[in-house]
């Protein structure tokens, strides 16, 4: 074996090649390129034991100096790309897991189901050119009632079991309370056409059910012009119902009564389940009721400020449990407002 | 309203069969909400075939093959015929559920099927006589089936119902306020026959009144609340049965049977819908009767009592009846148990009027009385019935129970002429309401089937004359309605609005709140919405406000959990923990949602409370979870609310608000903070009171919750916001630790050095606390990593140097801190 002062290449050669050989990890490969072809490795040490020689050797063993290193640069290379792929090829092989095992645990929030609804409701109408308007929770009898054609007595009242705080002040029992609201506010004393939504919360005194509960959101929509239509009122539902349920939709109108609107209507929806061919769902008729709605009562206008010869509107009321219901198969109602967490981490 | 199919046909021709009846009465308005059948037409009265049959004492016991659904049913008969019926003969059966004729007596009654154990025996059905299945009057024995129709058949199917058969149907008609005319057979066929343009015969047979003695006085003074008093004295009735086929309708319309006095008043009600009340004229003391408002302290004995309990007090005002004064009904509700009809009544004075709604509306609810004269009075009767009623019920009683009555007095008091209502109106109008064509001469023949005349006016326009038993019609807008009804809604074309409107204009309110919305879901956080409406009692377990707090409680409330307007929304999400810890030990909630505080104004003034907006969170249990990849469990502590907190605050794009330790309720002593900006508040948080998680069943459990004020973080929150370049340079970071007395805050050594860093220095950050031995008494050791950075150049040694003299000599100078070198 030559030492590393050994100025007999060749015998170099073998050490070296033999090193390199046995070298079978980037360790290895690292340890060797310290020891022989790094700035203090082995061949710029014979490098500089040139001065050693006699002066007429010294260009050839230079020469075969240079040679030596470049050979083993060339060696190392091609070992260490072998080395590398193998050691990945390992290391790959050695990290693989089952990649069924559980997850890491990782926060996740929600929205309740409500809000989900409520959302996709709203976002729609504005697409159409509605804009959101918020009014209050409790409300004076007249917002609730009176200006919107239902005067104290009203048979109508008897549709609605109210809470309330006083005789004058109460729980509304709709969003239509914020008609009258919306058009003063909006409509400009009666110069204005509106064309808005109102979102929010109501409340029912009734027993609480597996279908009723004593609150629950609507979304009342209004829209006061001086050439508004009932067949307007069918168009943008329709609209709205291929909006949100796809564009084979349809709309159908069936007479009803809402003492602010005149005329007034439910209005149903192809049946998103069965698709119109009838199910337990539709109870076999094939349509789901949407909404009520109907053309602006002309007593209410005035109310609102307009001079209902010269203004007509719009006016429609939707539900958002119910869909909520159906939507995600929930069968009691009592689980929205109650906030089963079981139930509601589902919605993650 | 229950509408009886075959009394039904007996007044209007309907041609549709049952379903298609159903859908043109619920497009009209008149919404089917269930549909009762009876006897044969009973979907559970099916075909069947005997399986086997042995004696069982008195009676026989079949298993019978009702079809693949039901291929073994048990059943005990006691039917005299029996054993006649071999195995392989078919029955006519009925399954639990199914309602039937009672077969026994001659009296009409409806009973339904329902499992029984007969001689120790199960029965599950029944096998039926023709009367039982309303098909014939036989009821010796079953009635034998000679079909080749499948077993499990309906019976409907291979049955012949023969006209007047008892087997019906009966729709149970929902009567929306302004179809108080269809409170009434006469009006649903009137309004089957407008709407199928059928001609109805529902002009019901009536006697003239032959009167022998003169005119009763009428005795209203109560002529506000009354449109018209019609009474008659009817003397030689006798109070008998009344014939099947009045009981049959009566029970299938759900009104009691009584004997044929009562009967008849309550049979005119349902046919015609005029609501009467029959007086015993020997029980009455007086020869008339009256109409005016209670006085004070008045009571009355009234029907839907027993014998004997004590009379009602009568709120003052109540509309009632009297007779010499004395009260004796509740006008247009109830009459009174001391002068009604008896068994032994032979005179009655028969009272038929039309009270105006409001007043009959206020006694029904003062009272709580609602019955059937009471639904119709409230909603408005027809006043051209009074006195047709009277002539009805004259003629029925002398048809089957009365034959020699005699009508000897009447009278008939009106408020005021009862005058068809006159509506103008143009044809364009109607028609740009709907959005369609129409001619005058639909318009005419459609509101013709509605008994409205349609005639021309001077001036080219058009008035409609509408009979006074539609006073819903008073607008040329119930006319578009009546048109569209009549037509068919689906003549309404679907277009869009064709003028300029205004187009969506997002509202900086709405579109924050709901960003934060979204931003609380992705911090991982669970929304809920709770109740508005809470018991104060469980607010009161949060302790944070005193017992007085002004509520606003609801003066009708559903259940004692439900009283009053929330304050708070801590304690719907403390309610919600607790209801969900058992099973959920780990949740993070928050809700968005108004509170209400009546001692602050409302925007909408008129005594309204003030709604403000709030945001709440609470966390509990884990909030890092060790798992089978390592980590390790982890409960929510105050700096996870200092984590929603400050999240919050950047997703508000809130600036500056400040981070303060505060003592309040409902949080524990030291582990409490508000947030503030300057001289405003925003709210609270921390990590509630051990008592007050115990108060609401969570001993033991560590809540970290707050509640802002989201009113107040909204008017301050930024849309929008500017950027910094990303620095060109690296930054440097120093390091400095210090002593500091216990009373300073990490939050105030923070706004110190950032203060008195100069430009160079962008950041300060705290990175470690520690008290132990070698901190000096009353002192803690603080770390704080300050971040440098020339934004144009490296930093040198020097730069790091000036910056950290600064710091540390106003930390020594404001805080009294002891810099570590």
């Amino acid at each position: 074996m030559s030492t590393p002062d050994d100025l007999d290449l060749a015998a170099q050669q073998t050490t070296a090649l033999h090193a390199l050989d046995a070298a079978d990890s980037s360790e290895a490969l690292e340890a060797f390129y310290r020891a022989w072809l790094s700035p203090s490795g082995a061949t710029t040490r014979l490098k500089r034991g040139i001065g050693r020689l006699p002066a007429d050797q010294r260009a050839a063993f230079g020469k075969n100096v240079n040679a030596l290193h470049a050979e083993l640069e060339t060696r190392f290379q091609q070992r260490r790309e072998v080395v590398k792929t193998r050691e990945l090829a390992e290391r790959i092989a050695a990290e693989a897991r089952d990649v069924t095992l559980p997850a890491r645990p990782r926060p996740a929030g929600a929205y309740h189901p409500v809000t989900l609804v409520m959302r996709e409701v709203l976002d729609v109408f504005q697409r159409m050119g509605f804009s959101v308007f918020e009014s209050p929770h409790v409300e004076t009898d007249d917002y609730n009632f009176g200006l919107l054609n239902m005067p104290a007595d009203h048979p109508a009242r008897d549709m609605q079991d109210t809470f309330y705080l006083d005789n004058e002040r109460l729980l509304r029992t709709h969003t239509s309370a914020g008609q009258i609201r919306a058009m003063r506010e909006l409509g400009g004393n009666g110069t204005r056409p509106v064309r808005v939504v109102l979102p929010g919360l109501c409340y029912r005194n009734e027993n609480i059910t597996t279908r009723s509960e004593i609150q629950f959101h609507q979304v009342e929509g209004l829209l006061v012009g001086r050439s508004v239509r009932m067949s307007d009122l069918k168009g943008v539902l329709l609209q709205y119902a291929r909006l949100l349920f796809g564009p084979d939709q349809q709309v159908r109108l069936r007479g009803s009564y809402f003492p602010f609107t005149e005329p007034s209507v439910e209005v149903d929806i192809r049946c998103t389940l069965c698709g119109g061919n009838g199910c337990r769902v539709c109870k076999q008729t094939g349509w789901l009721e949407l909404l009520g709605a109907g053309m602006v009562h002309p007593v209410v206008l005035a109310n609102g400020g307009y001079d209902p010869d010269e203004w007509r509107g719009f006016a429609f009321g939707m539900g958002i449990e119910r869909t909520v219901l159906q939507r995600y198969d929930i069968h009691d109602i009592r689980y929205l407002f109650g906030n089963d967490l079981r139930l509601l981490q589902q919605f993650r | 309203m229950r509408v009886s199919l075959s009394w039904l046909r007996s007044l209007v021709p309907v041609s549709l069969d049952t379903p298609a009846l159903v859908e043109l009465l619920t497009r009209a308005g008149l919404e089917v909400d269930a549909i009762h059948t009876v006897g044969a037409l009973d979907p559970l009265a099916l075909v069947g075939r005997v399986v086997s049959r042995k004696a069982l004492q008195s009676a026989t016991h079949f298993v019978i093959d009702a079809g693949p659904s039901h291929p073994g049913v048990s059943v005990v008969s006691k039917a005299p015929n029996a054993e006649r019926f071999d195995v392989g003969a078919a029955v006519a059966i009925a399954l639990p559920g199914a309602t039937l004729i009672d077969g026994h007596g001659s009296d009409f009654a409806l009973v339904t099927v329902a499992s029984a154990k007969v001689y120790g025996v199960q029965s599950d059905g029944v096998l039926c006589s023709e009367r039982e299945l309303g098909v014939g009057d036989d009821h010796t024995g079953l009635m034998p089936l000679a079909t080749d129709a499948p077993s499990g058949t309906a019976l409907s199917a291979v049955l012949p119902i023969p006209d007047g058969a008892e087997a019906d149907e009966v729709l149970e008609v929902a009567i929306l306020p302004n179809f108080a005319r269809c409170l009434s057979m006469v009006g649903v066929a009137r309004e089957v026959a407008a709407l199928t343009g059928a001609q109805g015969h529902y002009d019901v047979a009536l006697d003239e009144l032959d009167v022998v003695s003169g005119e009763l006085d009428a005795q209203v003074e109560a002529t506000d609340a009354c449109r018209r008093f019609s009474t008659a004295r009817v003397e030689g009735v006798r109070a008998v049965a009344s014939p099947r086929w009045m009981q049959r309708r009566l029970a299938l319309a759900g009104v009691a049977v009584i004997d044929h006095l009562v009967d008849v008043t309550n049979y005119c009600m349902i046919e015609l819908g005029q609501p009467m009340h029959g007086y015993d004229l020997a029980r009455l003391g007086a020869s008339t009767v009256g109409v005016r408002r209670a006085r004070e302290g008045e009571a009355a004995r009234l029907l839907n009592r027993a014998d004997g309990e004590p009379a009602v007090a009568l709120p003052a005002g109540t509309l009632i009846i009297t007779a010499g004064d004395v009260p004796v009904g509740v006008a247009g509700v109830i009459g009174g148990s001391d002068t009604a009809m008896r068994a032994d009544t032979t005179s009655v004075l028969l009272e038929s009027a039309c009270f105006d709604w409001p007043s009959v509306r206020r006694s029904s609810a003062a009272l709580k009385v609602h019955t059937d004269a009471s639904t119709r009075f409230a909603r408005g009767v027809d006043p051209t019935l009074s006195v047709l009623a009277i002539r009805r019920a004259v003629r029925l009683w002398r048809e089957w129970s009365s034959p020699d009555l005699k009508v000897t007095a009447t009278g008939d008091w009106q408020r005021a002429p009862i005058v068809p209502g006159v509506v103008q109106f143009t044809q364009q109008g109607i028609a740009s309401v709907l959005g369609l064509e129409a001619t005058k001469a639909e318009l005419t023949e459609a509101l013709a089937r509605v008994g409205i005349t349609v005639r021309e006016a001077a001036g080219g326009a058009l008035e409609a004359v509408v009979p006074p038993g539609r006073e819903d019609v008073t607008r040329p807008c119930d006319l578009a309605e009546e048109f569209a009804r009549v037509t068919g809604f689906d003549r309404v074309p679907e277009t869009m609005p064709s003028e300029a409107l205004p187009f969506h204009t997002p509202s900086r309110r709405y579109t924050l709140r709901e960003g934060l919305r979204d931003a609380l879901v992705r911090g991982g956080l669970q929304e809920l919405l709770t109740y508005s409406l809470i018991a104060p009692e469980s607010e009161a377990l949060l302790g944070a406000e005193p017992d007085e707090t002004p509520r606003l409680k609801v003066l009708n409330p559903i259940n004692v959990n439900r009283t009053s307007l929330r304050r708070t929304l801590l304690a719907g999400l403390m309610e919600t923990l607790r209801e969900n810890h058992r099973h959920t030990p780990d949740a993070q909630v928050f809700e968005i949602g108004v509170v209400f505080l009546p001692e602050l104004p409302s925007p909408y003034g008129r005594g309204l409370p003030a709604e403000k907006l709030r945001v709440s969170f609470a966390l509990t249990g884990r909030i890092e979870r060790a798992s089978m990849h390592g980590g390790a469990d982890r409960g929510a502590d105050l700096f996870d609310g200092v984590a929603v907190v400050e999240h919050l605050l950047r997703a508000l794009r809130l600036k500056g608000v400040e981070i303060v330790a505060e003592e309040a309720a409902p949080y524990q002593p030291g582990l409490c903070a508000e947030l503030r900006k300057g001289e405003r508040h925003y709210g609270r948080f921390g990590v509630v009171h051990p008592e007050v998680c115990a108060r609401f069943d969570m001993e033991g459990r560590r809540v970290v919750a707050g509640e802002l004020d989201l009113d107040a973080l909204l008017d301050e929150a930024g849309t929008t916001f500017k950027t910094v370049a990303p620095p060109r340079f690296p930054s440097l970071p120093i390091d400095v630790s210090m002593f500091v007395g216990r009373a300073v805050s990490a939050g105030q050594v923070v706004a110190t050095a950032l203060g008195a860093g100069g430009a160079l220095l962008k950041g300060v950050e705290v990175i470690d606390e520690f008290s132990g031995a070698q901190v000096p008494e009353g002192m803690r050791s603080l770390a704080i990593r300050l971040e440098l950075n020339a934004g144009d150049r490296s930093l040198t040694a020097a730069d790091a140097q000036a910056v950290r003299v600064l710091v540390t000599t106003a930390l020594t100078a404001a805080l009294a801190a002891q810099v570590r070198e």
